[in-house]
């Protein structure tokens, strides 16, 4: 059941009780996560079977992708020339400008790319899900639709799921030409370097394995965002306030999960 | 509520607390421990090489075995006589004797890496603590060089060592001009004439026939030294006679006898040539030393030697009686003259000695005569 | 019907609910009234499982409501339409999806017996003309027609209505209470409604049960109900100028 009533109803008689019950809940929160992922996750098959799920997906798609496109290209664009900026100062010093175009384009796919979009994806429509489904389970509309026998899960979510799992990678790898395409802009225009050296240099050095690990991350970032906005959205409590803590903490909660999860994925394909 | 009757939430519990330890331990192995391969599986052991210098080498530097990445140094301790380098590596390399562990620089701008070598012999026990080589660190030594370089060129030094190298290079000027010159003994070495050359090798395959003919008793000398009783009997019995004359000498009997004993010098010579006389004979004997060309192949020598030495018998034998002149020894008319004059002084000593002994008469022989 | 035995509801460290217990016939409308805060919404919210009593247990015809899970659970919940106080309608379908969403997402109708169905629905709460509004476009009275809509579309045996008449013009909220009514009278729907509205609950209700301090203090018809003597009741009867003789007044 996603509508929950406390399971402690009673105050603790000790501080130590309330720590334990703290741990405990902390627990149960996290694991409320994992399984609602899970859950969200499972129902992606029988959500496109399902045709008016999947209308419901492709509109979500287009609510959360296509028009989250504008933000990604200036981000992607700016992302792309800071690093080229940066990095042809740095490359100027030994005479290699040439070099800023494997270094924008490595770290975009690699890096930039992903982390880039999941964070824009993470304050746009990880805030707005969190919101939505934040101000739906205040309304009692969660509650309604559980009454009703239609699971918020797979009704809510799934779709939600759906939609962030294909669309942050084709986002992150939209950020990246982009980004490249900025990083050559940098480099044409204040570096003095050729576009076809740079695009060519770029390319040369661009691996499929940077791509698809790129690809990949984003991927477990939209999981991320849309697992922990959607979580916090179905556990908001106290009317508006609560929306709104419930949408700054699906904000932050994403935030530092991306980070740590981006960094392990990184170590763990990267080896020393 | 108690949370046990609550399965839901009880379930959700352990789900979090088990995404809480996977979490964990992922940060644990990415961020704590290094040199893991999390993916891989290939777990990697730790290696220690003590070396007496890195040269550089910083933690987190490559270990390359046959041009591939295995490992990383993890680890660079400071010790007493070195620096204890600490890597972690694919644990399947197997060091053997004969291994080299060195420190290479990857490129101008720096970077250093391991570089490992199996080795061939037998495998080194794991857990010996293996060695590292010092690194030849080239842009420390040409620094050095340069910075010698600029010692040299500033101050004194360089007026030092121009003023040597002069000097040198006169010296070298003189003597190459000498040897150009073929002046001196490898300016004859390096002169066209090649008789020194020719002398010489002829000199030993001479030597080496010699040596070998001696031994085989096929020439003269080897006939000498090997029986031959006629020589020998002869050679004997001038040699007596000889004895007899010195003994004679030796007493100061005789004119030759005081002559002598009054002229150390003369004497001392002929007790070196005697001696140089006994040394030659001896290395004859051995079939050593050089007796040039005069040993050949035919008995010329030999019979010529047998005749002089009949002759010598027979010259002794009348110098014991007495007779005969040695006019005709020489030839030169100088030497005739001188040998003239000395006979007039010496038939003087001798008519003070002349019914004494039979070496009165030796010594006229000696001085031309009677 | 419905059948509390002995519940029990600790919420915030006191007991919401304190060993209630009151059967709810098949047929009857069953008004639950009394002070705000006093759990008449979370009694409501037992009979669907919104809420798990702390103790006791709640009975809905033969299945303990209070036990069940799953598919189980919503089998259960099926027979039951909930009309919550805002209507809960989601905001991004038209009123007429809305209505529609249990009949598309719970059962395999056409889209033509389900246009037909819909449209049956809005005219039975008056809102044939708003179909394709959306809940942001209509008024708190309407959204509460159109949640009844949804409630009563899969012709539930009950159904529960959370403050129906809260929040609306005396008007509107006499036509809601027709509304329930009929309804009743139609389908033969059991019906429990939690109101503070205790005229309107005078009008409609078969009986109607008094909750303070976690227990009914008086489950009595109308007539009974204004005549009774039980404090409690009194009070909150003068507090809305109902003397013992009713509405007889008005």
């Amino acid at each position: 059941m996603i509508t929950r009533e406390p399971v402690y109803t009673d105050a603790p008689a000790t501080a130590w009780e309330g720590l334990w019950r703290m741990v405990l809940m902390g627990l149960a929160d996290v694991g409320r996560l994992g399984v609602l992922t899970m859950q969200a996750l499972a129902g992606i098959p029988a959500m496109l079977f399902s045709r008016r799920q999947r209308r419901e997906w492709v509109r979500q798609m287009y609510q959360m992708g296509i028009k989250s496109l504008p933000i990604i290209s200036v981000v992607g664009m700016f992302t792309g020339m800071i690093l080229g900026l940066q990095v042809g100062l740095e490359l100027r010093r030994f005479n290699q400008e040439i070099y800023i175009g494997p270094a924008v384009m490595v770290s975009m796919l690699r890096e930039m790319g992903p982390f880039m979009s999941a964070l824009i994806l993470a304050a746009c429509v990880g805030s707005s899900m969190a919101a939505q489904i934040g101000t739906m389970t205040v309304n009692d509309e969660i509650a309604a639709l559980e009454i009703m026998s239609i699971d918020p899960v797979r009704f809510l979510m799934t779709p939600r799921m759906a939609a962030m799992v294909v669309m942050t990678p084709l986002l992150s790898f939209y950020t990246c030409v982009l980004g490249v395409i900025g990083g050559g802009i940098v480099g044409l225009t204040q570096l003095n370097v050729a576009w076809d050296k740079y695009m060519t240099m770029a390319m040369d050095f661009a691996r499929m394995r940077d791509l698809y690990v790129g690809l990949f991350k984003a991927m477990v970032f939209g999981i991320i965002i849309t697992g922990v906005s959607c979580y916090e959205g179905f556990t908001t409590r106290q009317g508006a306030v609560g929306v709104g803590q419930a949408t700054r903490r699906s904000v932050i909660t994403s935030f530092l999960l991306v980070l740590v999860v981006g960094y392990i994925i990184t170590r763990m394909f990267y080896d020393l | 509520m108690s949370l046990k009757k609550n399965r839901e939430v009880f379930s959700e519990v352990i789900v979090g607390l088990f995404m809480v330890a996977v979490l964990g331990l992922l940060v644990y192995f990415t961020i704590i421990i290094s040199g893991i391969d999390v993916l891989g599986g290939k777990s990697k052991v730790p290696v220690t090489v003590l070396f007496h210098d890195v040269g550089g080498l910083k933690v987190r530097d490559s270990v390359v075995l046959r041009g591939m990445t295995i490992g990383s140094v993890s680890e660079l301790d400071l010790e007493n006589s070195g620096v204890r380098v600490t890597m972690m590596i694919q644990g399947d390399v197997r060091f053997r004797e004969g291994y080299r562990i060195t420190v290479n620089s990857g490129s101008l701008l720096g970077g250093n890496y391991l570089l490992i070598e199996e080795g061939t012999g037998d495998e080194v026990p794991p857990g010996t603590d293996l060695r590292g080589e010092t690194p030849t660190d080239w842009m420390r030594d040409l620094g050095e060089i340069v910075a010698n370089l600029r010692d040299a060129t500033e101050g004194n030094h360089i007026k030092n060592i121009l003023t040597n190298l002069d000097a040198a290079v006169v010296s070298i000027k003189v003597a190459v001009e000498r040897v150009e010159r073929g002046e001196g003994t490898l300016g004859k070495l390096f002169s066209d004439d090649m008789t020194l050359y020719n002398d010489l090798s002829n000199a030993v395959a001479s030597l080496r026939s010699v040596a070998v003919k001696v031994d085989t008793g096929e020439n003269s000398l080897g006939r000498l030294l090997n029986d031959d009783g006629n020589v020998y009997t002869n050679l004997s019995a001038s040699i007596a006679n000889l004895k007899s004359i010195s003994d004679r000498l030796e007493k100061g009997e005789g004119t030759l006898g005081r002559l002598l004993s009054s002229d150390d010098t003369i004497y001392a010579d002929l007790q070196v040539a005697v001696e140089n006389l006994k040394k030659v004979s001896e290395r004859l004997e051995s079939g050593e030393g050089s007796l040039a060309k005069l040993l050949k192949d035919d008995n010329a020598v030999y019979n010529d030697l047998q005749a002089t030495v009949a002759n010598l018998k027979e010259v002794t034998d009348r110098l014991v009686q007495g007779e005969g002149t040695l006019g005709k020894l020489s030839k030169e008319d100088e030497l005739y003259t001188d040998v003239q004059g000395l006979i007039k002084d010496v038939r003087q000593t001798v008519d003070n000695f002349r019914d004494t002994t039979p070496i009165s008469a030796f010594a006229s022989l000696i001085m031309g005569g009677l | 019907m419905i059948r509390f035995d002995h519940v029990t509801k600790q919420l915030g460290g006191r007991n919401v609910l304190d060993d209630l217990s009151c059967d709810i016939n098949k047929g009857e409308i069953f008004a639950i009234v009394g002070p705000s805060g006093t759990g008449k919404s979370v009694t409501l919210k037992h009979m669907v499982r919104l809420l798990t009593p702390t103790s006791g247990a709640v009975w809905v015809g033969d299945v303990e409501m209070s036990a069940v899970n799953g598919d189980e659970l919503a089998r259960a919940r099926e027979r039951f339409g909930y009309l919550f106080q805002g209507g809960a309608l989601l905001g991004w379908m038209t009123v007429a999806e809305n209505i529609a969403l249990p009949l598309r997402e719970r059962t395999r109708m056409t889209e033509d017996e389900i246009e037909e169905r819909v449209m049956q629905v809005l005219s039975a709460v008056g809102m044939e003309q708003d179909g394709d509004k959306y809940p942001s476009e209509i008024s708190g009275g309407m959204q509460k027609r159109a949640g009844l809509a949804r409630a009563i579309i899969r012709e539930p045996e009950i159904v529960l209505y959370d403050e129906p008449t809260s929040g609306l013009d005396p008007v509107t909220a006499r036509t809601i209470d027709q509304l329930i009514r009929r309804l009743n009278e139609e389908l033969g729907i059991t019906s429990v409604v939690v109101t503070h509205d205790l005229q309107g609950a005078l009008l409609i209700a078969d009986r109607i049960a008094m909750l303070t301090g976690g227990r009914f203090v008086e489950v009595s018809p109308p007539k009974t109900f204004v005549a009774t003597d039980q404090p409690d009741v009194r009070k909150f009867l003068d507090a809305q100028f109902i003397s013992k003789k009713g509405l007889e007044g008005f």
